[in-house]
């Protein structure tokens, strides 16, 4: 059985959020065509745009949504900021992103799908050994996780810009 | 600042011959799917979690829980999701022994200790809305799964570090649905107050509760650290509930239960 896995990361009590997920399996050996969707109008439209059913309001900002889709299904949309009206929002880089430790990797030879800690705040996630999962997920990494190296091509999708088959 | 809340959602993958949209070079059109239960569930987690900030947040002063906390509202002029939180706060207090205690904060009744965790299972519960065979949510150190990650799979969940943001002390396993939360005085200081001295909690730098609730989790994982660890055994007496505490000294004590499959960095 094959399985993409979406990953994303948003920040929610800060209200600042980044996210981006990706499908990663052998399915995705044929590359995904890609569609962009931005919206400027708020977050009303941008839930719009990725699809549901439930309108959001209160002005948080503007969400961009890059959708990546595979035979007219979406497999992954790559990468959607929300540009917060207020003082808190996260833009996580890969300059922040730590180095991760060997010792996981080397946990058994097997994978880790997530880290608990007291990661509170979103300069604090930057740089914690969960956003080097989630920056692993988004730019191919396979399986969401680390240490798998099962060498699925995932799909990069956080640099944007449509694949060609 | 902002918790950062990861998901993640296992989806049986399309297998494909063409690319989609048939144009040249799989460029798609504009419009996508937007029935995708996938990306729909996402959406709805995304907003599971941005109403639960703003019903509950404690720094914004306009919010129900803000109002509630300086008597502008009573309890009934508030969402009722208030109500339930603070319900699953009475219910924590004593399964915590008393060393979660929203009611003995600074600033009057504060949640905060189980909103977080109770907010990822509702972006959970959203996520597995999509009939996805498994999810997970991370909300800022505290994780809840549901299903397998792949057929036949544990979730496997590395525990933090404390001394260290690049290490982990081990990895925990959980077979279908679980929930992990971390509390620890490492990232903000020392931020839990003993609800005994109203000093803060020193002796142990990180606890960490596994159970199926998250909302408990948290909140148990914060009143162990408050503790000191003396709530250890209370907590573990909690049924399907484990922990693990570790102290200023670098000290770890795991209860029975913790579900520990590897160990990388035991110390003391």
């Amino acid at each position: 059985m094959r399985r993409s896995a979406i990953v994303l990361a948003a920040t929610a009590a800060g209200l600042g959020f980044v996210l981006a997920y990706h499908p990663s399996g052998g399915a995705n050996a044929a590359l995904p065509a890609s569609v962009a969707a931005s919206s400027k109008s708020g977050v009303g439209a941008g839930v719009t745009a990725v699809g549901s059913d439930q309108p959001l309001q209160g002005g948080l900002g503007d969400l961009q949504v890059r959708v990546s889709a595979q035979n007219g299904k979406i497999t992954s949309v790559g990468m959607a900021t929300l540009n917060v009206h207020g003082p808190q929002s996260a833009q996580i880089t890969g300059s922040v992103i730590p180095q991760l430790n060997q010792q996981v990797v080397a946990s058994n030879g097997r994978s880790i799908h997530a880290v608990s800690g007291a990661t509170y705040t979103s300069q604090a996630y930057a740089r914690s050994l969960q956003a080097a999962l989630d920056k692993i997920a988004t730019t191919g990494g396979s399986n969401a996780a680390l240490g798998t190296g099962n060498g699925n091509g995932g799909v990069a999708v956080t640099g944007g810009g449509g694949h060609d088959d | 600042m902002g918790t950062v809340v990861s998901l993640s959602l296992a989806a049986e993958a399309t297998t494909t011959e063409e690319p989609w949209g048939g144009g040249a070079g799989g460029s798609g059109p504009a419009g996508f799917a937007p029935d995708d239960p996938a990306t729909v569930a996402l959406a709805r987690a995304i907003i599971a979690l941005h109403e639960a900030d703003r019903v509950f947040s404690t720094w914004q002063p306009r919010s129900p829980m803000s109002r509630l906390r300086r008597g502008e509202i009573e309890l009934s002029e508030a969402p009722p999701e208030v109500a339930e939180v603070l319900d699953l706060c009475r219910r924590a207090r004593d399964a915590s022994g008393g060393w979660f205690d929203p009611w003995r904060m600074p600033g009057g009744v504060d949640p905060t200790g189980l909103v977080k965790g109770w907010a990822a299972e509702r972006a959970l519960a959203a996520l597995r809305g999509s009939g996805a065979p498994a999810g997970m949510v991370n909300a800022g150190g505290d994780i809840a799964v549901f299903g397998e990650p792949a057929p036949g799979e544990p979730w496997r969940i590395g525990i933090q570090d404390p001394r260290r943001e690049d290490c982990v002390l081990c990895v925990v396993e959980f077979t279908g649905d679980g929930a992990v939360a971390t509390s620890g005085t490492y990232q903000r200081g020392f931020h839990v107050v003993d609800p005994e001295t109203e000093a803060p909690a020193r002796e142990l730098i990180a606890a960490t509760v596994a159970g199926p609730s998250l909302a408990f989790a948290d909140a148990l994982a914060t009143g162990l650290l408050a503790s000191g660890g003396q709530a250890l055994e209370r907590v573990a007496a909690n049924d399907g509930y484990s922990a693990l505490i570790v102290g200023a000294d670098g000290r770890m004590r795991a209860t029975p239960g913790f579900p520990v499959a590897v160990e990388l960095a035991l110390a003391g």
